[in-house]
């Protein structure tokens, strides 16, 4: 068990930068995610914290205890990787205890142990399969229990799910999420899936070319986005974005204004990125909302409809219940809930407010 | 333009049947999702319509025509796989050309048709460039932009999402209905992913063990599934499905008289057949509403867990032997441990035989 710091880590290959003065602090028991598109350092920032690879500049502490220019041994920190590694020849039982053989711990203490993880992972019944006669969810729960038999301080996932069908990733995420409420440790996650990262974590970290943008609860990043980046990552259907300029109190934008005294942290005329999401707009009769436009799309998901809203120079897209009766060319109104309306400077993409 | 119709089709590899006596109707200009789990013969399926793969019993017809026997290059039909067969050597303008070109189209044609399409596939910019320099989402749009332009008598698409991200699939999908619009042609798509069927089908044809289960409309098929797969592959989360039994003016989860839930009338005749109060009662996750625990009409549950995700908390329940799922939006975050009441939509919930898994159909309302 420990908390994890990371000060102003940076990590250079030839001219990219990798990690930027990556600041982020994991708090013991916690489960972090860090979540962003591919190549934003997700992958580098689990390499350097397990000591894979060295820092080009910062500082890495395991509580309080400087690690920057320890061996990956000395870190006692665990892993589960994307391609699961297990070995083709040994069995569940044998793949598991392997990091404990490895360590010549005592046959009772890996017994112990062993019954501890294949029953938490409920896995006891394959244990004596090797790993090609497994499913992939049970490949996947072998190689986190190989993972968790060691009493590491920190264990590391690098997309552990990913390989997996749609169905199995709901079922094997909250299955991760209950395992470590259940034991209290330190689970640090890296996935390019914004729904996971949201779903597992109690806190996500964000990050932009090699920077952490944001670091927060899940719930909290999505209601307050601190960047326009951040707030286009997060959320499905994504976030709208229309430019827009104060207008005494509310905002002009290319749709029409915006409804409510929504745009009073403005001045006149400052120009902004107004971010709109989907679920906050509310359609309704063209006569009773500033912001119009005509039904460009209307996709029926079941549950919910995606209705998209176009006035020849932008659209926005408005969540409606999975009976709505919109057409396609139906000229709409829309009003906006203002806890679902963001403002972004122009210039850097900082939040207003 | 062709309606497409399959007869008692059959495909079989030795012992396996990849796809059993299948009847299909496909309307002129119809979009069609075959939609199933990885293995249930829905590839199968199109690679017969195609006339890639042999029937080995059955009829298929385009426009009433028998074309069981004729060879793929005679069926008029065009194809996008999920890789894109794209000539990496050309520019994307010959290779939007190059199906037109074969057909032996007029040069002027074929330039203004490449406009077209190029425009609408937003691939202007990008004319020149040589194939092999596009992006992964790119080559996609100059896939189906290749096959569309020929407007063949059917389009087949066979996953072609699969490999783009998320946020582009939905960027696709708007694309892909916009296409289908304008050409009006008749498009068999072929997808595991449930979102996509739904977002881009006029009618499913829901696959599962070589077997087709429901052909119907995106609406219906979610809201009357016709047995417990359907139920279940349909709709993210699934459906709730939990073994209940019946009682006087409702069912009891679990055998329990603590949660009994009292459904309407309509709902209740749809058992009025069967043999044994042990139902499976369903119902989706988005149809239930927090309540007050012990108010009228609810039943009580604990929270296990909570997922926030967004717009919505996915809330994770036990009541009595039962595990299920509840959508609430933002506003409503019970935490773990906590005891709540629950409302069922019971307008919305379904009665399926516990043995044959098919959904118990309520009577008919009578009118007036």
């Amino acid at each position: 068990m420990a908390e994890i710091k990371l000060e102003n880590v940076s990590k250079r290959y030839g001219d990219v930068a990798a990690l930027d003065s990556a600041n982020l602090t994991i708090e013991d028991g916690s489960f972090t995610s860090v979540f962003g598109p591919p190549s934003s350092g997700k992958s580098v920032l689990l390499r350097v914290l397990l000591g894979l690879e060295p820092v080009d500049g910062g500082r890495i502490a395991i509580d309080g205890k400087d690690v920057t220019d320890a061996s990956p041994n000395e870190r006692n920190l665990s892993m589960v990787f994307q391609n699961l590694a297990l070995f083709p020849q040994l069995s569940a039982q044998e793949n598991i205890v392997f990091p404990l053989k490895r360590r010549a711990a005592r046959e009772e203490d890996i017994n112990a142990r062993l019954d501890q993880v294949s029953s938490v992972l409920s896995i006891a019944h394959i244990l004596h399969k090797k790993p090609a006669a497994l499913s992939g969810g049970e490949r996947q729960r072998v190689a986190i229990g190989r993972a968790l038999i060691r009493d590491a301080s920190a264990y590391m996932m690098d997309e552990p799910i990913a390989a997996l069908d749609a169905r199995l990733r709901d079922v094997m995420r909250v299955e991760l999420k209950r395992l470590q409420i259940e034991q209290g440790r330190t689970f640090i996650y890296v996935t390019h899936d914004c729904e996971e990262a949201m779903s597992v974590a109690d806190r996500m970290a964000i990050l932009e070319a090699g920077r952490i943008v944001q670091v927060g609860k899940p719930d909290d990043v999505y209601a307050r986005p601190a960047t326009l980046y951040v707030a286009k990552l997060v959320g499905s259907p994504g976030i709208n974005v229309l430019e827009g300029e104060g207008n005494d109190g509310s905002i002009a934008s290319v749709l029409g204004l915006v409804n409510g005294q929504t745009g009073e942290r403005l001045e006149r005329g400052q120009k902004v990125h107004v971010a709109l999401r989907p679920e906050a707009l509310q359609l309704g009769d063209p006569a009773d909302a500033k912001l119009k436009g005509q039904i460009s799309d209307v996709e029926r998901l079941g549950g919910f409809s995606v209705i998209t809203v176009n006035n020849g120079e932008a659209q926005v897209r408005a969540i409606a219940s999975g009976d709505a009766p919109h057409r396609i060319g139906e000229h709409v109104g829309v009003t906006v809930d203002p806890a679902g309306l963001h403002l972004f400077n122009i210039e850097d993409g900082a939040r207003i407010g | 333009m062709s309606s497409v119709r399959l007869e008692a089709t059959t495909k079989q590899f030795g012992d396996f049947k990849a796809v059993q006596s299948m009847d299909l109707s496909i309307e002129n200009g119809e979009f069609v999702a075959i939609l199933g789990p990885s293995g249930c013969g829905k590839s199968t399926t199109m690679n017969m319509i195609a006339g890639i793969e042999d029937v080995t019993s059955g009829t298929i017809r385009f426009d009433g025509r028998d074309v069981t026997s004729v060879p793929v290059q005679k069926r008029g039909v065009g194809f996008v796989f999920q890789n894109y067969a794209i000539f990496t050597h050309m520019s994307v303008r010959d290779n939007l050309a190059f199906g037109l070109e074969i057909q032996g189209a007029p040069k002027a044609e074929v330039d203004k048709r490449v406009d077209e399409m190029a425009q609408f596939m937003a691939l202007s910019h990008r004319l020149d460039a040589k194939s092999s320099a596009l992006s992964v989402n790119e080559l996609q749009k100059l896939a189906i932009g290749r096959s569309a332009i020929v407007e063949p008598s059917i389009f087949l698409l066979d996953e072609p999402l699969s490999n783009l991200d998320a946020a582009f699939r939905e960027k696709m999908r708007a694309e892909l209905r916009g296409l289908q619009r304008a050409l009006k042609q008749t498009m068999v798509y072929v997808t595991h992913d449930q979102i996509e069927a739904m977002g881009l089908a006029d009618r499913i044809a829901v696959m599962n063990h070589a077997v087709l289960q429901q052909f119907d409309t995106p609406d219906v098929i979610y809201a009357e599934p016709a047995n417990v797969f359907v139920a279940r592959f349909i709709g993210a989360p699934s459906m709730n499905i939990l073994h209940a039994r019946i009682g006087e003016g409702g069912v009891t989860l679990g055998g329990r008289d603590a949660d009994f839930i009292p459904l309407s009338d309509h709902l209740m005749s749809a058992a009025r057949d069967l043999r044994s109060p042990d139902v499976l009662f369903g119902f989706r996750p988005e149809n239930l509403a927090l309540t007050e625990p012990e108010s009228p009409g609810s039943f009580t549950a604990e929270v296990v867990l909570v997922e926030t995700v967004g717009r919505r908390n996915i809330v994770h329940l036990v009541s009595g032997m039962s595990n299920f799922l509840a959508v609430f939006g933002r506003g409503a975050a019970p935490r773990a441990g906590e005891a709540i009441g629950l409302l069922v939509d019971t307008d919305r919930a379904h009665l399926f035989d516990p043995e044959t898994e098919e959904r118990l159909m309520p009577m008919e309302m009578s009118h007036g």
